[in-house]
């Protein structure tokens, strides 16, 4: 369900005003460019990526379900970016070099020595990954991750479990809480 | 710490890391050089099409115009009545854009 509060500047910006959408972007780049800077190579592509989706969204603003959850929509579009920018040959490219650098720093296994969290998340795969980053980071439902990487629910419970399970054999075990 | 909380603090730092002031910014200066392009396009096909329709129409009007109006309505109103058009479709048509 959207938010009021963005309800009524989606409204606004829909009749053409610039300065509501300025508000919604101002009100969504943080989020948005958090869980792309964790799904993205780096910050650049990151912030080219979420700079693009905000102008998708204001380009098909008039689309929007008013009664969707429109920061649902723009992480669901930002996804999709994502996707097709994978199959850019030169994003590509300096993804295979990030991976690369990454296989030469492997994650240390010494026991008794916690690894860092936010590195953990990155080894993920970009689907388990997405699904940590909107359901247990963004504070998104089951059903609205569903809709923002466009798999079933199920698909997404069963992600989520994947990840637990893998974040918690590469940091250690937790006393973890279930989602 | 539970791996819930631990990942709350791991969104909690991200969020403020990314937090950028340039970037709204940036977008919409993005947005405004998009709308201005397509006011410039809608602008030069509503000139074009104008031309293009008086340079069809002409014979006609001058004809209607020495046999009826000339002696009524001087050149002035005609510019008038002309720029009066343009304004008129440019309203209607912006919607389409």
């Amino acid at each position: 369900m959207s938010d009021p509060d963005d309800r009524d500047w989606v409204q606004a910006a829909r009749g053409g005003s610039t300065a509501a959408f300025s508000h919604l972007v101002r009100l969504h780049q943080a989020g948005l460019i958090a869980f792309l800077h964790k799904i993205c190579v780096n910050s650049a592509e990151a912030e080219d990526i979420a700079q693009e989706t905000f102008l998708f969204a204001w380009d098909e603003l008039s689309r929007f379900d008013l009664d969707r959850n429109f920061r649902a929509w723009l992480f669901g579009i930002a996804w999709r970016k994502c996707r097709e920018s994978r199959r850019s040959w030169w994003r590509r490219l300096r993804r295979e070099t990030a991976a690369m650098e990454i296989a030469q720093n492997p994650i240390r296994s010494d026991p008794g020595v916690r690894l860092d969290l936010s590195a953990a998340i990155d080894r993920l795969s970009p689907e388990e990954r997405a699904s940590v980053l909107v359901c247990l980071m963004a504070g998104f439902t089951h059903e609205e991750a569903a809709q923002i990487m466009d798999v079933t629910a199920r698909k997404v419970k069963s992600l989520v479990a994947s990840a637990r399970q893998k974040l918690s054999e590469m940091i250690g075990d937790r006393d973890d809480a279930r989602c | 710490m539970t791996l819930d909380a631990e990942l709350a603090a791991v969104w909690n730092e991200e969020i403020a890391r990314a937090h950028n002031p340039a970037f709204s910014i940036a977008v919409m200066r993005r947005i405004e050089r998009s709308l201005y392009r397509r006011a410039l396009v809608l602008s030069i096909a509503i000139v074009a099409v104008a031309t293009l329709l008086f340079i069809i129409v002409a014979p006609l009007l001058t004809s209607i115009w020495r046999q009826s109006f000339a002696r009524s309505l001087n050149a002035l109103t005609l510019v008038f009545l002309l720029s009066a058009l343009s304004v008129f479709l440019s309203k209607c048509l912006r919607p389409l854009f």
